[in-house]
């Protein structure tokens, strides 16, 4: 089913999604759609919102009106744009944190090869590389069981190459499911294949 | 004064005697379980008061009264309500408490919420939630709530102890020491006294570590 906000199918100027933070109106009348297994990348500047409507999909925020229709019963996976992952824990621990049983020795291992991050299993965190939590973060948001995936600037921080790499695994372990991009990057979103919806020109 | 000769060689005697053993169980027995008691119910109630806001208004003026009360007063009013042979148990868990509960609930709420809200989007399971984000992030306040109040229940028990006088307790002796001018006497079981404080409060502290380890799973996963 669609993910809509601020309304269903078609717009509600009753359902409609608004958001304020105390004066500032960072959503006034807003509705989007999010159509089943696409990708869609949300891009604009920076303080128009994207992190804002991101937190909302995932339960994080609330609107002051409107809703969202189409998450009820779906699993959601992200990768935040901090790594957020678990300090003084391996990468294995990190990953195994979020999957309840459910993770597949295989795959993981599969995936974090791709990555470069096999020989880091055991390793802390904390002594990984910027690029390299990053990394982590992505193989966790893939790993975990999910119907919409997340990605609020996922790719930052790594280089051009690794970049390739990453987009590259995200678009095949998620083919199917639907992926909601933010980015500040054309060349990323470009790569990433998907429908492009700026808010800087949405909301004016 | 005397010397650290005399003191050693009263400590040399007072060792093969099972009283000295006897007094120091005694001790060490109710000043830990009151450390015990208070490490307990500090930690239930930081966790209570962390979850409610009310609660921990509620909290915040005991707290307050607690900390700030004269071990003395507190001492002379548990004699009233205890046998003396409790008293040591009262006191170091009033010692302790204010401790605990205050650093256990300044880490749970200083809890990265960053961590909590991956934790709400993956749908961490609470006993998860405890393990990977919770504990890690409350952990050194435990650490040091412990390392703090495990030196304070002692010396405020045996000061309890000096001034109740429970019969075979650690501040009978003393008590004894000081009617009998017995210096040798006095500075042995002082010695006595911190040497258990240290052994106990290594001896807890390790175990911690040892739980913080098994806990971030170093050696298996």
């Amino acid at each position: 089913m669609t993910v809509g906000i601020g309304g269903s199918e078609k717009y509600d100027r009753n359902e409609a999604y608004h958001k304020k933070y105390g004066d500032f109106t960072v959503f006034s009348d807003f509705s989007m759609e999010i159509p089943e297994g696409e990708v869609l990348c949300l891009m604009g500047k920076s303080g128009r919102g994207k992190t804002t409507l991101l937190r909302m999909l995932m339960g994080l925020e609330q609107p002051d009106a409107g809703s969202i229709n189409g998450l009820e019963g779906k699993k959601i996976s992200v990768v935040f744009q901090e790594d957020r992952l678990l300090p003084g824990f391996t990468v294995r621990q990190n990953l195994y944190s979020v999957c309840d049983g459910a993770l597949q020795q295989e795959r993981m291992m599969q995936i974090l090869s791709v990555l470069g991050l096999a020989e880091w299993i055991d390793r802390e965190v904390a002594v990984l590389s910027g690029g390299m939590q990053r990394r982590v973060a992505i193989c966790r948001a893939l790993l975990v069981p999910y119907d919409f995936l997340i990605l609020d600037e996922p790719f930052r921080g790594l280089d051009d190459k690794t970049k390739e790499i990453a987009i590259k695994l995200v678009l095949e372990e998620a083919k199917g499911r639907t992926i909601l991009l933010s980015t500040h990057d054309a060349e990323e979103a470009k790569m990433m294949k998907g429908k492009i919806l700026n808010l800087d020109a949405f909301l004016g | 004064m005397v010397s650290p000769v005399a003191v050693s060689m009263r400590l040399f005697t007072l060792l093969p005697d099972p009283s000295f053993w006897r007094s120091i169980a005694f001790s060490a027995c109710r000043i830990l379980g009151g450390f015990g008691l208070a490490a307990l119910l500090g930690i239930l109630a930081a966790v209570g008061a962390a979850r409610y806001t009310r609660f921990r208004e509620l909290m915040a003026p005991l707290v307050s009264v607690i900390k700030t009360t004269p071990v003395a007063s507190f001492v002379i009013l548990a004699l009233f309500w205890f046998s003396s042979r409790s008293l040591s148990v009262f006191i170091s868990f009033l010692m302790v408490f204010p401790i605990v509960y205050t650093n256990i609930l300044q880490g749970i709420l200083q809890t990265d919420t960053q961590l909590l809200e991956m934790g709400q989007v993956f749908g961490l399971s609470v006993k998860k939630k405890i393990r990977y984000i919770y504990f890690p992030q409350v952990f050194p306040y435990l650490r040091s709530a412990f390392a703090i109040g495990l030196g304070l229940c002692w010396k405020a028990g045996t000061a309890a102890e000096v001034i109740g006088i429970p019969d075979g307790s650690i501040g009978e002796r003393l008590q004894e020491a000081k009617i009998y001018l017995q210096m040798p006497d006095l500075f042995a079981w002082t010695v006595t006294i911190i040497v258990v404080s240290l052994l106990i409060e290594k001896l807890i502290l390790w175990l911690l570590d040892i739980i913080d380890r098994r806990n971030r799973g170093i050696g298996k996963v």
